[in-house]
C-alpha cells in the first residue's frame, strides 16, 4: 500500500476527523488539492507552496493526485489516524503532522497600528501589481475599467457595506446571497471576495475590540446565504470563511496588517496571498481590502 | 452564432479555466467566450453578453459550461471542439509527470539513479542535498535560500566523495547531453562549460551551437561558488571531471570575477589540466589568465567565439564588432539616432536574465558614466524602489531580482512584469533605447516572445504617437532546436518592430552606438 505523510493539519479539521472517523468519499480530484466529502463537510488534502487552507492537510511533494487510481465517487475510510482510500491502495498518515490553528481567535493580540493608512498603500500597490484581466480588483483600483464581473457586483457593494456596518444580519446575508457565484473560476471571483471580505472584517473587529459574539452571527448569515448560490466547493470555502477560518496566506497577512510588523514583511504576505490561484488571490484580496476601508469604524484610509 | 458545451458535476481548476477563457477570445471569428461554473450570477453574466441561450437553462451550480459567440457556425463549432481540446491538453501533460514521493522510493524504481535535481523550499533543501550525498547521489540544487554554511559543508562532504553539488540557486545545467532546469537544446560536442552563472550559461552553450560547435557537459556550480567563504569547490570538482572527460576538448568556465585567491587557485587548476581552456570572468581582470597561457573573454560572446576557436586549432581573436559588420552597424544605429525627439538620450534595459542584464552593464558602464539599476556595478547607481517607482537616466533592470519575484514566477516562466514596464517606459520623453533579452529553451515560458513583442508594438506605437521614435533591441538566448524556436522568436519580435542582434553583447553594443549618434 502507498503511503504518504501529512505534514501540516488544520486543528479544526483534526476535531472533526476524531469526532467524524468513518466513511467518505472522493469529492474532486486536481493535480495538487484532492477533496473529500465526510459526513461534516468537504475536506482537502492539498500539496504544494500554496499554505495551509482551513479543512485541510497539507503534504509534502507527491506524485499529482490526478495520476492516483482515486476518482471523484470513491470511497473511502477516515480513521484514527489516517485516512485510507482501499480502491486506490493509499494511505495518507495524519499522526505527527504539525496542527495549525487558522482561527481569528488563534490571535492573541492585535492592533489597529496608527499608520495603518500607510499599509494599505502597500496592499493596494500589491493588487495593482497582480491585478488579472477578469478579477475583483477594478472594484478596489481606482480608475480600472470594470469586467462584466464587477459590472454587475458594483451597485451591490455598497449594500453590502450599509448591511454590515448596520449589523443588520438578514440584509447582510441576502446581499452576499446576492453576490456569491459570479466569477470564471472553479472558485468564483466573488466567492472569493467574499471569503477576503469575512476573514478582514473578523480580524479587524477583533483589532478594535468588537465583541466576537455580535461579529461571528453576521459572517455565519453571511456565509450560509452566500453558499447556497454556487457550488459545492466554493461553499464550503464560504461557510469556513463565516467560521472566521482562513488560509494561511491570509492569516499571516492580516496579522502583519494588524500589528507593527515591518513593511517589507506586509509586502511579501501581500503577493502571497495575490498569488493565490489563477485570480483566487487577488479576488481575496480585494475583499480583504474593501472590508477594512468600509469598516475601520471612521478612521479615513484613503 | 452562439455554442455551448456543459460538463455535468465537473470541476477544473481555475488556472486551467483562466487559459481557456483567454485561449477562446483569440480564436478566429470569435467575439465573446465565458466559461465557469452555471451558478446563477454567472447565468446572468450570460444573459448581460448576449451568450445565454435556452440550452443554459437547467444547468446548476456544480455544472461547468464553456459558451462562445461566434460569426459563423463552423467557427463556434471550432471553439467549442478547442475547448475541449484545450482541457484535455492540460490532462495529457499532467499525465506524463510522475513525482516519488520519497528519495529512497526514487531509488527504489531505478537502483542506478546517480543524480538528483531538488527544488524544494530552502529550509529543508540543505537536509535533501545531503541525503543525496550520503547516497552516493549528484545533486543539482535549483532551491535558494541555503545559507552559506550549509553550502559549504554540503560541497565540502560532496568533494570529499568525488560527487557534484551544483547549487544552490542553480537553474542550468547540460550532464551527459540531457538539459536539465533552464537549460537549452544545444548539439553534443567537445566544450565543457563550467559556469557560476545560470543564464550566463546559456548564452554561452547556445552561441557555441549558433557557431556549429557543440557541449560536452554544462555544470553550474551556483552564484557564490567562486566566493571567499566557499572557497569554489565546485569549479574546482567541476574542472577536474572535465580533465577526465575525454569529450571535453575545450574548457570554458564562466563566472562574475571570483575572490583574488580563490581565482588564483582555479586559474593554476586550469592551467594543469593541460586542455585548451578559455576565462569568462565578466568584468574581471582578463591578465591574471592570460598571464597562466589561458585564454580570457571579454564577454560572454567573446568567450563562445574563443573556445569554438580553440576547438577548430585557430588562434583566438576578441570579438567585439558586429555580426553585421561595422558599417552596417553604424548605418542602422544613425538611422536609429535621427529619428530621436528632441531630449531623448537615454537606454532602458529590462531583462529576464541577470547575468545578461550584468553583462549588459559591464559592457556600458565606462561609456555611459552611470548606470541605474537594482544590481548595481556602483553602489551609488542603486535604483530606489526599482519594481515600483520610475527609471532614472540609464536605467537596467534585472525582473530576475529577488524584490520582482516575492509571489510570483521567475520572469523566465512569466515575462508580464517586464513587458508592462516596456509599455510604461513609453510615456518617458528621455527615454531613447529599450534594450531586453529573450531567454528560451527548456523551462523557459512556451512563447516569450509573444508577450514583448505586444509590448514592444504597444510602446513603439505610444512613442509615435507623442512625436517620438523608440529604438528596440532585443537579443534572444537560445538555439534552433529549442521548443520556442531560434527563427521563430526572433521573427515574432522582428515582426513587432523591435531591432534584434545575434547576441546581448552585441545587443548592449548597439544600443551604445546609437546613444553616441544621438550625441
Amino acid at each position: 500500500m502507498r503511503e504518504a505523510q501529512a505534514r501540516k493539519i488544520c486543528t479544526r479539521l483534526l476535531a472533526y476527523l476524531q469526532l467524524y472517523p468513518g466513511r467518505a468519499r472522493v469529492h474532486s480530484v486536481f493535480p495538487r488539492a484532492l477533496n473529500i466529502e465526510a459526513r461534516f463537510g468537504i475536506f482537502s488534502v492539498l500539496q504544494g507552496e500554496g499554505g495551509l487552507r482551513p479543512f485541510s492537510c497539507e503534504t509534502g511533494p507527491l506524485m499529482p493526485f490526478t495520476e492516483l487510481p482515486c476518482k471523484a465517487g470513491e470511497e473511502l475510510r477516515i480513521l484514527d489516524n489516517c485516512i485510507e482510500f482501499p480502491a486506490s491502495d493509499w494511505v495518507l498518515r495524519l499522526s505527527g503532522a504539525q496542527a495549525v490553528d487558522l482561527s481569528v481567535d488563534a490571535i492573541l493580540h492585535s492592533i489597529v497600528p496608527v499608520d495603518l493608512p500607510l499599509r494599505m498603500r502597500y496592499l493596494l500597490r500589491v493588487l495593482t501589481e497582480h491585478a488579472q484581466s477578469e478579477d475583483m480588483t477594478p472594484l478596489v483600483i481606482a480608475g480600472a475599467a470594470d469586467n462584466p464581473y464587477t459590472t454587475l457586483l458594483r451597485p451591490r457593494i455598497e449594500e453590502l457595506r450599509a448591511a454590515v456596518d448596520e449589523q443588520d444580519l438578514r440584509a447582510a446575508a441576502e446581499t452576499a446571497g446576492a453576490m456569491s457565484g459570479c466569477g470564471m473560476g472553479l472558485t468564483p471571483a466573488s466567492d472569493d471576495f467574499l471569503c477576503g471580505y469575512m476573514s478582514a472584517y473578523a480580524v479587524l473587529s477583533k483589532a478594535l475590540g468588537r465583541r466576537r459574539e455580535r461579529v461571528l452571527p453576521l459572517t455565519r448569515a453571511m456565509a450560509g446565504e452566500a453558499a447556497k448560490h454556487t457550488n459545492d466547493l466554493s461553499a464550503a470555502f464560504l461557510l469556513q470563511s463565516g467560521e472566521g477560518l482562513m488560509a494561511e496566506p491570509v492569516f499571516a497577512l492580516l496579522l502583519a496588517l494588524f500589528s507593527d510588523a515591518p513593511y517589507q514583511s506586509l509586502t511579501m504576505h501581500a503577493a502571497r496571498v495575490a498569488a493565490l490561484g489563477a485570480s483566487s488571490g487577488t479576488d481575496m484580496l480585494s475583499g480583504l481590502y474593501l472590508s477594512i476601508r468600509h469598516h475601520l469604524g471612521g478612521i479615513e484610509i484613503d | 452564432m452562439i455554442k455551448h458545451q456543459i460538463k455535468k458535476n465537473s470541476y477544473f481548476d481555475s488556472v486551467s479555466l483562466m487559459i481557456l477563457s483567454r485561449e477562446l477570445k483569440k480564436l478566429p471569428g470569435v467575439s465573446e467566450a465565458l466559461v465557469g461554473m452555471g451558478t446563477e450570477l454567472n447565468l446572468e453574466i450570460a444573459h448581460n453578453v448576449g451568450l445565454f441561450t435556452e440550452e443554459l437553462t437547467g444547468i446548476g451550480a456544480n455544472d461547468f459550461f464553456v459558451s462562445v459567440q461566434a460569426e459563423t457556425e463552423a467557427q463556434a463549432t471550432a471553439a467549442i471542439a478547442e475547448a475541449e481540446v484545450l482541457l484535455n491538453k492540460k490532462n495529457e501533460s499532467k499525465a506524463a509527470l510522475y513525482f516519488p514521493p520519497t528519495l529512497d522510493k526514487a531509488i527504489s524504481l531505478d537502483a542506478k539513479l546517480n543524480m538528483a535535481v531538488i527544488s524544494v523550499p530552502g529550509a529543508h533543501a540543505a537536509d535533501l542535498a545531503q541525503s543525496c550525498i550520503d547516497r552516493n547521489i549528484h545533486v543539482m540544487l535549483f532551491s535558494d535560500n541555503v545559507t552559506v554554511e550549509e553550502e559549504r559543508t554540503l560541497k565540502e562532504n560532496a568533494a570529499a566523495k568525488g560527487l557534484m553539488v551544483m547549487g544552490p540557486d542553480c537553474g542550468t545545467a547540460i550532464v551527459n547531453h540531457v538539459p536539465l532546469a533552464f537549460a537549452n537544446v544545444v548539439r553534443a560536442g567537445a566544450i565543457g562549460v563550467c559556469a557560476a552563472s545560470g543564464t550566463g550559461a546559456q548564452e554561452v552553450s547556445s552561441l557555441i551551437d549558433q557557431l556549429g560547435e557543440g557541449v560536452s557537459q554544462l555544470l553550474g556550480t551556483g552564484g557564490r561558488d567562486l566566493k571567499k567563504e566557499i572557497g569554489g569547490i565546485m569549479m574546482k570538482q567541476a574542472l577536474a571531471a572535465m580533465a577526465e572527460d575525454e569529450a571535453t576538448r575545450v574548457i570554458l568556465l564562466v563566472s562574475k570575477p571570483p575572490a583574488k585567491e580563490i581565482a588564483a587557485q582555479i586559474l593554476a587548476q586550469a592551467k594543469d589540466i593541460g586542455k585548451p581552456c578559455v576565462v569568462c570572468f565578466l568584468g574581471g581582470d582578463r591578465a591574471d589568465a592570460e598571464a597562466l597561457g589561458l585564454t580570457a573573454a571579454i564577454s560572454l560572446e567573446d568567450a563562445a567565439h574563443k573556445a569554438v576557436a580553440l576547438l577548430c586549432g585557430e588562434t583566438p581573436a576578441d570579438f567585439t564588432g558586429f555580426a553585421m559588420g561595422e558599417d552596417a552597424a553604424n548605418a542602422l544605429a544613425a538611422r536609429e539616432a535621427a529619428q530621436m525627439a528632441q531630449g531623448q538620450r537615454y537606454v532602458r534595459g529590462f531583462y529576464t536574465g541577470g547575468t545578461l542584464c550584468d553583462e549588459s552593464m559591464k559592457l556600458l558602464l565606462p561609456s555611459l558614466g552611470h548606470i541605474y539599476s537594482n544590481i548595481p556595478l556602483q553602489a551609488a547607481d542603486k535604483l530606489a524602489d526599482a519594481k515600483g517607482g520610475e527609471s532614472r537616466e540609464h536605467t537596467f533592470l534585472d525582473f530576475g531580482d529577488d524584490e520582482f519575484t516575492v509571489g510570483r514566477p521567475h520572469p523566465m516562466i512569466d515575462p508580464s512584469l517586464r513587458a508592462e514596464r516596456v509599455r510604461r517606459e513609453a510615456n518617458d520623453p528621455a527615454c531613447a533605447v529599450l534594450l531586453c533579452d529573450c531567454v528560451i529553451g527548456y523551462g523557459s515560458h512556451p512563447d516569450p516572445a509573444a508577450d514583448l513583442a505586444e509590448a514592444i508594438a504597444a510602446a513603439k506605437a505610444t512613442a509615435s504617437a507623442a512625436g517620438r521614435h523608440l529604438a528596440c533591441i532585443c537579443a534572444v538566448c537560445g538555439t534552433e532546436g529549442d521548443p520556442q524556436s531560434l527563427t521563430r522568436t526572433q521573427k515574432t519580435l522582428e515582426s513587432a518592430g523591435a531591432i534584434v542582434m545575434p547576441s546581448n553583447a552585441q545587443a548592449a553594443r548597439l544600443a551604445l552606438l546609437i546613444t553616441e549618434k544621438i550625441g
